[in-house]
């Protein structure tokens, strides 16, 4: 690859690791990986430094582990926070809408200061959600939950805004041969989602944020299956309900009468569902053979691709739209040749992406089948059993482990439930000439390998209920 | 890690033929077996009434051949048991030295006394031994017998006793098992049944076992052998997936004996706070009831609730009286409890982050040694059955109200502290679903003569058969009763 000498420059000597984010990538991937280690080495310092005293679990955990600076990269493996921690509150907390003790412990996890902060009006997740955007710089991103229980990240508005979301760019532009530089007239780009308009889930947030910073006000059609609000409460709510029925204790869940209503709503909505995919279709023929910006996971697409297909719809999108399709197919099996039927209701295949919803980084597979994470992130393995941190050498498999140099109001360090083979070997470099390590496409949630054949014990069944909550879990992508 | 083989051992004869591999616990052992498929035909009794040979034996002369297997089964000289020991310190949740702690007292479940009492305790000896009668209020009389049946043993491997108790209890009903071995333990069984074998191949009670690996689910061995001309009874210990594959099969003439997972907890009164020496001993007998099994069994605490009361002061003792329970729970004997052989993951994270995130608990210990979480709030951590490895959840309460309400009916035992409590709220832990209460510090002994999570398994491998006796002098025949009523 023709490494950009000017960047090279740059990046050892003005460039912050944040910034990376808006360099091209053939730019960002050119840079020698001895720069790049050396900006993740200085943009962590900066970060330890600055937040461990302005976040207190970081604080707590920090001083646990008798950590109280970093003079390498693998210093900050045993702080890397347990994937669980954004949702580490007791359930209870929503079960009573006790939106205090909810926000003193969301304070523990952020930089800004909450203590000040009255929540006693709120009466729902939804009322706390948008009281928090109102009143403070937190824009929470929940997750769908499993049992009612959502995790609850502080990403704040700063992080979304205009340069951070530059990482969008990197997601969907190729780099070198891969010849996908097509971000150029992105704030033109009508958003298709086969999900929900607004909402604070990650996919909702997203669209709430390329509307603000990329089309700024222009009038872009964004066009979504359900119009409406994908609300955290009826997801909570229906992951309890489920899990209650499983469990035979229904009788004993704590249920707003505010709440109560709510379910009501949700179930109206899931019988609207025939009506809205045909406005939905009716809106979305009539941008044929346009470029859009396709926001979805998988399953919500193939549902929608059949629904197209009744109506004759077929290989509806230009070539060059920029499609980011989330989650596999998470929490469902879909259909033998769900590929061939989507793609070809697309219009051109979609290769499978790598990311989270904590991390703002994302990746689709290169041509040569590996996941490349931008640079801003920086990447550890960690040893299933001992815990202990794995050497950036050769090639190594194990518990995914990532920082992200980007936020500056949460800590960036998570360790995912996920086990995976990456190559930091330099002189292993991928076929596809991007520099730096590379995660390999055998990615394994740990919770599928454990349990996963025939144990039986007397002892328990944690998963006992899981199969229930799937139906809403889908719903909310 | 390779080498292990399973017999496939089919009524006091070794079976040969082609092998399958399978794999072990984690991934960490693997095993052979012959395929059990290509034995099917020979694997179930192919009519009841080849049953009737065990009515040449009395119940004492069962006794008496039980007892002889026990003898056989002392790990130190039976060999087929010290190669159940080796694959399953690869397959089992349980440390060698507890493990082996199992291994060695295997043969207690062969006692001769305690059988006698677990089964006249249960089914009562002349029931099995024959017809007991009795006079019937409106006349005649009826006598009934306790026959054997034709069963599968799906048994649970997260300890050996399971597999030894379930060749007990098919031998003292003089019934048929084929026992399906867990791969969580995929020789206790088989080395039991060959040690019957060696010992004696013809004896009714030998030819009336068959022991057989195959993956929990198959579909081809599992729709052959469930079927009401091949057995009357599936006895399945495990969870909803073993559960839910079975019940596929389930129709008249098979009775499905469930003795699904369960959890237990603690209710510990007042009384065990009035003074640190009085909190110390309540800790070392909680730590029995936590850590013996290291937690591997259903019948282990868990959550561990304590009138303490909510308030700063309650909190502070229970905070004094976690870490008192850690230290217990560490002071166990290494032959009944120790570090857990590996970390469970997602219960490790939860555990890790409730140390630096919120302030709703606190937590003493974590790790392979196992520890405490101690609820600042009135309630259970949200992951509570995940608790395992020596981890326990103290809860604070104001009242006794709290626990009693959250026990269901996926509560087994209950330890209770002190007495006084358990006899004041034995019944309404009963009306809630609870289904074995025991003093503190006793949970995990076993007491065979009994119920098992609230029925009585022994009572339900039988079949209960009925001879009635009217004389039409005594007792009016239908036909010849008036149509006045």
């Amino acid at each position: 690859m023709n490494a950009n000498v000017s960047v090279q420059k740059a990046a050892t000597g003005t460039l912050d690791a944040a910034r990376l984010v808006g360099l091209t990538p053939n730019e960002l991937w050119s840079i020698p990986s001895a720069d790049i280690e050396e900006l993740q080495l200085a943009g962590l310092k900066e970060r330890f430094d600055r937040l461990v005293m302005r976040i207190p679990a970081l604080g707590r955990l920090a001083s646990e582990q008798k950590i109280e600076r970093i003079s390498r990269l693998d210093d900050a493996a045993p702080l890397l926070f347990r994937h669980n921690v954004y949702k580490s509150y007791p359930l209870s907390f929503l079960e009573k809408s006790d939106f205090t003790r909810l926000t003193r412990w969301l304070d523990g996890l952020t930089a800004f200061d909450l203590s000040q902060l009255d929540v006693s009006k709120c009466e729902s997740i939804d009322d706390w959600i948008q009281f928090l955007d109102t009143n403070t710089e937190i824009r929470v991103i929940h997750s769908s939950g499993t049992s009612g229980k959502l995790s609850f990240l502080p990403r704040s508005e700063g992080e979304f805004a205009q340069l951070h979301l530059k990482w969008q760019h990197h997601f969907f532009e190729g780099f070198g041969e891969e010849g996908e530089h097509v971000v150029e007239g992105i704030e033109r780009l009508p958003i298709i989602t086969p999900s929900y308009r607004f909402g604070a889930l990650g996919q909702q947030r997203m669209i709430e944020h390329i509307a603000k910073y990329w089309h700024r006000g222009q009038a872009v059609p964004i066009i979504a299956l359900h119009p409406t609000r994908m609300s955290a409460d009826a997801l909570s709510l229906g992951g309890r309900l489920l899990a209650a029925e499983a469990k035979g204790e229904l009788g004993q869940l704590q249920l707003s009468p505010k709440l109560l209503a709510r379910r009501d709503e949700f179930l109206k909505e899931s019988k609207d569902l025939q009506a809205r995919m045909q406005n939905f279709l009716d809106a979305i023929a009539k941008l044929e053979g346009e470029r859009v910006i396709l926001l979805g996971l998988a399953g919500q697409y193939y549902d929608f691709a059949v629904a197209g297909n009744k109506r004759g719809m077929n290989h509806m999108f230009a070539a060059d739209s920029l499609i980011s399709m989330g989650g596999g197919n998470k929490n469902r099996a879909l259909a033998e040749g769900w590929e061939k039927t989507l793609f070809d209701f697309l219009g051109r295949p979609v290769r499978d992406a790598y990311g989270m919803s904590e991390i703002m980084a994302g990746t689709r597979k290169c041509l040569h089948g590996n996941y490349h994470i931008q640079p801003w992130v920086i990447l550890y393995l960690v040893d299933h059993s001992s815990g202990q941190v794995l050497p950036r050498t050769g090639t190594q498999t194990g518990r995914l482990g990532v920082f992200d140099l980007l936020p500056s109001t949460y800590w960036g360090g998570f360790l995912t439930g996920d086990e995976i083979t990456i190559t930091f070997d330099e002189a292993a470099r991928c076929r596809c000439g991007r520099i730096g390590p590379y995660l390999h496409s055998n990615l394994r949630r740990y919770s599928e390998q454990e349990g996963g054949d025939d144990k039986i014990t007397c002892a328990g069944a944690p998963q006992a209920h899981d199969n229930a909550v799937q139906y809403l879990i889908d719903l909310a992508g | 890690m390779a080498g292990y083989r399973v017999p496939l051992i089919i009524r006091g004869k070794i079976m040969e033929g082609p092998e399958v591999t399978f794999g072990g616990r984690g991934g960490s052992a693997e095993f052979t077996t012959p395929d059990v498929k290509l034995h099917l035909g020979k694997l179930a009794l192919a009519t009841p009434s080849a049953l009737a040979d065990l009515y040449g034996q009395s119940f004492e002369q069962i006794l008496d051949f039980l007892a002889a297997l026990g003898e056989k089964l002392s790990f130190k000289r039976n060999t087929y048991l010290q190669e159940a020991f080796e694959l399953s310190r690869h397959t089992s949740g349980l440390g060698d030295e507890i493990l082996r702690h199992h291994y060695e007292t295997l043969h207690t479940f062969f006692d001769r006394t305690m059988l006698r009492e677990m089964v006249d305790r249960t089914l009562g000896i002349p029931y099995l031994e024959g017809w007991v009668g009795s006079r019937l209020a409106g006349g005649g009389s009826a006598a009934i017998r306790a026959f054997g049946a034709r069963a599968v043993h799906i048994v649970a491997g997260n300890v050996p006793g399971v597999s030894a108790i379930s060749i007990a209890r098919n031998a003292v009903t003089r019934s048929d098992a084929i026992v399906k071995s867990p791969s969580n333990d995929p020789l206790t069984a088989a080395a039991i049944a060959r040690t019957m074998v060696d010992m004696a191949p013809d004896h009714p009670t030998t030819r009336h076992l068959a022991v057989a690996y195959w993956k929990g689910g198959d579909q081809e061995v599992e729709s052959t052998l469930y079927q009401p001309r091949n057995i009357e009874k599936i006895i399945a210990w495990g969870g909803l997936a073993s559960i839910t594959h079975i019940a596929k099969y389930i129709q008249p003439g098979i009775d499905l004996i469930t003795l699904d997972p369960k959890l237990s907890s603690t209710i510990i009164g007042r009384e065990a706070f009035s003074s640190d020496v009085v909190m110390r001993e309540v800790a070392e007998r909680l730590a029995n009831d936590v850590g013996v099994f290291n937690q591997e069994a259903c019948v282990n605490a868990r959550v561990v609730y304590i009138e303490t009361g909510t308030h700063a002061q309650g909190l502070a003792k229970a905070n004094r009286f976690g870490a008192m329970l850690y230290e217990a729970i560490q002071s166990l004997p290494s032959h009944t409890s120790g570090p857990a052989k590996s970390l469970h993951r997602e219960l490790a994270d939860e555990v890790e982050t409730l140390k630096f995130a919120g302030d709703s608990h606190q937590v003493v210990g974590g790790g392979v040694k196992g520890g405490v979480i101690i609820s600042q709030i009135e309630e259970p951590v949200d992951f509570s059955r995940l608790l395992a490895n020596r981890f326990a959840n103290i809860v604070p309460v104001d009242s006794l109200e709290t626990p009693i309400r959250a026990v269901n009916a996926y509560t087994q035992t209950i330890g209770i502290y002190p007495e006084s409590l358990k006899v004041e709220v034995r019944d309404r832990l009963a009306f809630h679903g609870a289904q074995r209460i025991v003093s503190l510090g006793f949970a995990a002994r076993p007491v065979l003569a009994g119920p098992q999570d609230a029925i009585e398994p022994l009572r339900r491998m039988c079949r209960w058969i009925m001879d009635e006796t009217c004389d039409p002098a005594d007792v009016l025949m239908p036909s010849r009763t008036t149509a006045e009523s």
